[in-house]
């Protein structure tokens, strides 16, 4: 054997070499299933059931087998929280706000006994592999509503990742009264969404749309989903603009994804009586939303109206909601990985196969809606039994850092406003047709060539409306948050405002002041 | 981020290893596209214009002769003269009508127009040569045979230039002459296909369409294909056959008689120019474009023959797989048959004491579970634990368990195959067993382990190595590899007395024949396969104890799995060719040579590098072909697979759970296992070695289980 190299761990965890001596055993944390990173006890095999001679020739615990990857000493005495990932008991108000990693000082997060027992605690921080999620989900829907390409809702499934991340947080906060977190989800949920409407409702209703005209009455009733949308806000499908700058169907575009606040806020309401159904009945309670989705489409059941419409929404994503509960109490890492990947695996296969028979390629999957909710399911399945839970965007990935925490703090806002945005990049694309530099640049007619690639002309000139949108309207998000308004909320500047890491019991920081005294500084 | 595991400074550009096989890869997918393209599998439009109004048609074109010239803005047409027949024959040529049909023209010393489509032309350019030879005309015909009128303008233009690249690689000319797919007479252009043909002609072409079409292609009989073709009235005329496109025997037979009948009645056979009495349609082709149809017509040769070698590689390895399984399956249920049976003995009960080496190096996570099951073993055993040099203090480690029985000695780091050596001069016992540190052994594995040895003739006894940490994706894709490939395996080489290794994991040997064969060598990188052929060699039989049941820790990412089994394919190959010997020698020796090794490499060297095949083929049907008969050949396969793991698994008493991950592994694991040997065969052949790569230990094998596996609460948070 050549002079071995010895290889270090996929994620530079320390050399074996550093090991510390093995007289000295390391206490072993006994919670049911490890957080991140946290070392698993080498006799985990059977390990009540042992026979006698494997017990009989024990002495006692084995000493800690040294860190696995990524894994800080400290984390060896940290007690695991139940769930991987968010290390830290928040409400979703924290979910769209970036904690500042690293130099915090230790706060007491609100956890369990065993916690209390530990001395250095680290300070929890965000999962950045569901934040770069999030992230890659809400570039691919402007992606698609750009392009409009066909197989982008196979490639990534937003929609499912998106509702997964949400019920996970949901699932999450819910350890707090149900009627205070729906109240607080719909606190910061709802002005962005106001805002919205006050920007485009009056405009339409000024330039030609007449919510009354097909409903009567009930058009009109359901203008009350701009401001609370308990069904989709309506739209119009044709509605002019001032001085004719946007399309026509400018309105449509801009209200038509709402209808994705709709169905959260549906699920929102449910999760109090999904979620313990969840946990005693797993499987049934995945399966049943799906078999919903099975039975409208196929007639048997039919809803009217709008009602229909939002019950039929909800059973599709609920599915993937449920996966995000399921993230949060650390299922999908007790199942063992091959049963998950390859069950996921042959679902995705049969999901494809049906929405090749039902649709087939060339068109979008969702026009499939029971293949659209499997396939999701099989993918986000797979995408959070992976979940490598980092602290930082590793290697190449953390170049992008800034942008994956802005998209997670501007969600809501990038959401709601980017249709406008590619309308608004649309008329302003138009006049570049009156421009006759374009038809005689120094005696070439580059007009083909700008039609051939004009989407990717409306993409390049959405981003900065986008960033201008959250520009101008991102603050509400904050507003709602009971935050102090943000400009640019990219994770650059190091807020040293004590309200910037929320504490459910203590909003104002008070004890927090205290413990930072206490804690870091010990004076 | 991590370096890789060649050891060189982080690279950015992909390293030749990679790259290699994957360009391989693509190129033979690239050979079978272009088969495809010419095969009118690819790219191919298969639609036909209905008939439309004509009322856009200039009257001169409808009621005009059939040669219509629309290369200038003022359209003309000219008729054939009397006396004067021009035979054209289009979709040639065929391999098998078109000479016959050549030769008739010849007998009769007649001459014709062929208007060539470029997919048959490039794949038989002789013909085409033979064609200009003998004085007839070529024109184009497109090159895929679609119906223009649907094609947009760059799509003609390609039809016309790949039509004409063909031409000049066949035979070294252009043509000026052109025949729309799905042409008729005059009266049938309407206004879908006039505008075709307008554009045809501003590209410089003469668009030719015919009087009297033959309607051979119906196989309506001799008598009716000579009655169509027959002009009235000694008027000229031209004459639409065809002489590809199915069976032409008609064709050719009415054209035997058809010739001389007209010949008689004055007619002169000739072709177009011939017949109008202007310049040859014919261009000859020089440089550049010469030889850009020289190399696109020898491409589609390449490809041709690369897909008929690809079709026969298939059929090999569809052969060696079907034959692989049915011999493990017959030889198994034979193997367990015999070893079940109540009354089987190997021999006398052995009881003598027993030495076990634990080679170590680096082993502190799991060298105290491994030496802690040794010592709970059922059967007299001392442990020698041989410390490779470690760094992390394994050998004080073993010491301060202070266990009875085992010893530790310690040398300076000098490989696995001296600390086996090593242990072996210190080892007591004349039976003796390997095993790695990593390994955790059952109560009962030693004892099972050296049962064979009562037979004096066995030499070495293979164990049965078992996956411990299975509920990972990879390491459930090799426990089943485990059980389906390694087990199986070992029974069916068991009994034709061919084993070509004995797992590094658990493997026992009687010292007298290790003294014989001189001890473990690292002359290779798989020191175990090594041992095992030389004992072959010397006469020794190698029999497989399937209760001698060790768990070993299987590598959890991608990288440590390329590192271990790169190391024993390269291995394996060169222990291979250590013993090339074998082939030629006589007795034992010889016969392990001309039977084992043959099958070693036929099963274990030649199938894995065949494998592509079936993904290369898999891919190209389900892209390019009949996409519902690919999928369920795939699923059949799949089918016979799980069978056989079933079997396996059924054999080797295990759960069928971990089945569930078999389709994924042959979509994922697979690949990965051929790539990995193709990079071995690459670094054999350009003789460059790889370090012996350190398997990541993480210490999750704690126990060996008395009870299936329970799924645990930690995560390494591996890769798979």
């Amino acid at each position: 054997m050549s002079k071995h190299r010895h290889e270090p761990s996929a994620s530079g965890a320390p050399d074996d070499a550093a090991r510390p001596s093995y007289g000295v055993p390391e206490q072993r944390s006994t919670a049911p299933y490890a957080g991140p990173g946290q070392e698993p006890s080498p006799i985990t095999w059977g390990r009540e059931q042992q026979p006698d001679w494997v017990r009989d020739g024990l002495q006692g615990p084995a000493p800690a087998q040294g860190a696995a990857y990524g894994t800080q000493t400290d984390w060896t005495q940290q007690q695991p929280p139940p769930h991987q990932g968010w290390t830290q008991q928040q409400p979703q108000q924290e979910a769209w706000d970036h904690q500042v990693p690293f130099p915090a000082p230790p706060s007491g997060p609100e956890e369990p006994a065993p916690a209390e027992a530990e001395p250095a605690k680290k300070r929890p921080v965000r999962d950045r592999y569901l934040d770069l999620l999030r992230a890659v989900a809400l570039f691919r829907v402007v992606l698609l509503h750009t392009f409009g390409w066909w197989w982008l809702p196979l490639v990534f499934p937003s929609m499912g990742v998106m509702f997964a991340l949400a019920g996970s947080l949901m699932a999450r906060s819910l350890s707090r009264p149900a009627l205070g977190v729906i109240r607080g989800r719909m606190r910061r949920l709802l002005p962005p969404v106001w805002l919205l409407a006050l920007a485009v409702v009056p405009l339409g209703l000024m330039y030609g749309w007449d919510p009354g005209e097909d409903g009567g009455f009930s058009g009109w009733l359901s203008m009350l989903n701009f401001v609370v949308p308990a069904g989709a806000p309506p739209f119009p499908e044709e509605a002019a603009f001032p001085s004719g700058l946007l399309e026509s169907s400018w309105l449509q575009n801009g209200v038509e994804t709402l209808w994705y606040l709709r169905t959260y806020l549906w699920l929102v309401v449910l999760s109090p009586l999904l979620l313990p159904l969840f946990r005693r009945f797993p499987v049934p309670t995945m399966v049943a939303p799906l078999i919903i989705v099975a039975v409208m489409m196929e007639g048997w059941v039919s809803l009217p109206g709008e009602l229909g419409n939002s019950v039929f929404d909800t059973s599709v994503y609920a599915a993937c909601w449920m996966l995000g509960f399921a993230h949060n109490d650390g299922m999908l890492q007790r199942v063992p990985r091959y049963i998950l990947v390859s069950g996921a695996a042959f679902a995705m296969a049969g999901a494809l196969w049906w929405y090749t028979r039902e649709v087939g390629f060339g068109e979008s999957i969702e026009a499939a809606p029971l293949a659209n909710a499997v396939w999701s399911l099989g993918a986000v399945a797979i995408l959070l039994t992976y979940s490598p839970s980092w602290e930082k965007l590793p290697g190449r990935l953390a170049a992008w850092d800034k942008l994956v925490t802005l998209a997670n703090n501007r969600a809501v806002t990038i959401y709601l406003w980017h249709n406008l945005a590619i309308e608004v990049a649309l008329a302003l694309l138009n006049q570049v047709w009156d421009w006759p530099i374009l038809y005689d640049a120094f005696g070439h007619d580059l007009s083909a060539s700008f039609t051939d690639t004009y989407q990717i002309w409306v993409f390049v000139l959405t981003w900065p409306l986008v960033f201008g949108a959250i520009a101008c309207f991102g603050w509400v998000e904050d507003i709602a948050a009971k935050r102090k308004p943000r400009l640019w909320p990219d994770g650059s500047k190091k807020s040293k405002d004590p309200k910037d890491s929320k504490d459910p019991k203590d909003p104002k920081g008070a004890n927090r002041t205290k413990q930072r005294k206490s804690g870091a500084h010990s004076r | 981020m991590t370096p890789r595991t060649s050891g060189a400074v982080r690279r950015r550009r992909v390293p030749l290893r990679y790259l290699l096989p994957l360009l391989f890869l693509v190129a033979l997918l690239a050979m079978l596209m272009l088969r495809g393209y010419t095969h009118s599998e690819i790219l191919a439009d298969h639609r036909v214009r209905p008939p439309a109004a004509t009322d856009q048609v200039p009257h001169r074109v409808l009621g005009g002769g059939p040669v219509i010239d629309a290369r200038k803005d003022s359209i003309t047409t000219r008729q054939v003269p009397r006396k004067k027949l021009v035979l054209t024959f289009d979709d040639g040529p065929d391999p098998t009508w078109t000479p016959k049909v050549l030769d008739v023209l010849k007998e009769h010393d007649a001459q014709a127009v062929f208007f060539v489509a470029g997919t048959m032309a490039s794949r038989h350019p002789d013909l085409v040569q033979r064609m200009v030879d003998e004085g007839h005309e070529i024109g184009l015909h497109t090159f895929n045979h679609p119906d223009l009128s649907y094609q947009s303008k760059s799509r003609i233009d390609w039809e016309l230039s790949q039509n004409q690249l063909t031409l000049a690689g066949s035979a070294g000319i252009r043509t000026t002459l052109f025949r729309p797919p799905y042409s008729s007479f005059n009266d049938a252009f309407d206004n879908q296909s006039w505008p075709v043909t307008e554009y045809i002609g501003s590209r410089g072409y003469i668009t030719v369409v015919n009087n009297n079409d033959s309607e051979d292609w119906k196989r309506p009989g001799v008598d009716a294909i000579i009655k169509k073709a027959t002009p009235k009235g000694g008027k000229g005329a031209i004459v639409l056959m065809h002489d590809s496109g199915g069976d032409r025997s008609q064709t050719v037979a009415a054209l035997d008689r058809f010739i001389p009948e007209l010949q008689a009645k004055g007619y002169d056979f000739t072709h177009l120019t011939g017949a109008l009495d202007v310049q040859s349609a014919h261009i000859e082709v020089t440089g550049l474009d010469l030889w850009k149809g020289k190399a696109f017509v020898y491409a589609v040769q390449a490809s041709e023959h690369v897909t008929s070698v690809l079709v026969a590689g298939l059929a090999v390895i569809g052969v060696l797989v079907i034959g692989r399984f049915g011999l493990m399956l017959v030889l198994s249920v034979v193997h367990a048959r015999r070893t079940r049976r109540r009354d089987f003995r190997w021999g006398p009960p052995v009881l003598e004491p027993v030495s076990v080496l634990v080679p170590a190096y680096n082993e502190a996570k799991c060298i105290e579970n491994t030496v802690r099951s040794l010592v709970s073993s059922d059967h007299p055993i001392e442990v020698i634990v041989i410390d490779d040099g470690s760094t992390d203090g394994t050998a004080r480690l073993v010491e301060s368990l202070r266990l009875p029985g085992v010893r530790v000695v310690r040398q300076h780091n000098a490989g696995k195959p001296a600390a086996l050596n090593r242990g072996v001069a210190n080892a007591r016992h004349d039976l003796i067993v390997m095993m790695d540190g990593d390994t955790v052994f059952e109560p009962s594995t030693v004892r099972e382990l050296v049962q064979p040895f009562g037979d004096p003739r066995v030499g070495a006894v293979a164990g049965n190595a078992k996956v411990g940490n299975k509920d990972s994706l990879i390491g459930a894709w090799q426990h089943i590899e485990y059980v389906m490939g390694f087990n199986l395996d070992r029974r069916m080489y068991d009994l034709l007395r061919c084993m070509p290794t004995i797992p590094g994991a658990v493997g026992a040997f009687r010292r007298s024949a290790l003294e014989r064969v001189g001890g473990m060598s690292d002359d290779t990188l798989a020191e175990d396969t090594d041992i095992t052929m030389a004992l072959h060699r010397d006469g020794w039989r190698v029999v497989y104890a399937e209760n001698a049941r060790a768990w070993t820790e299987a590598p959890e990412t991608v990288q440590q799995l390329w590192s271990q089994r790169y190391r024993w394919s390269y291995g394996t190959m060169q222990a291979m060719w250590k013993h090339k010997r074998a082939i030629i020698e006589r007795g034992p020796s010889g016969r392990f040579g001309r039977v084992g090794l043959p099958l070693v490499s036929l099963f274990m060297v030649l199938a894995p590098l065949l494998a592509p095949l079936i993904d290369v083929f898999l891919l190209y049907g389900l892209i390019f072909g009949p996409t519902e008969r690919t999928i369920i050949a795939w699923l059949g396969v799949l089918a016979i697979q799980a069978v056989c793991a079933a079997y396996a698994f059924r054999l080797d008493r295990e759960k069928m759970r971990h089945l569930i991950s078999l389709p994924l592994q042959q979509i994922l694991y697979r690949q990965l296992m051929y790539v990995v040997l193709l990079q071995s065969w690459i670094t054999a052949m350009t003789g460059g070695r790889l370090r012996w790569q350190k398997l990541r230990r993480t210490g999750v094998v704690g126990s060996a289980p008395g009870i299936p596996a329970q799924p645990h609460g930690g995560d390494r948070r591996p890769v798979g």
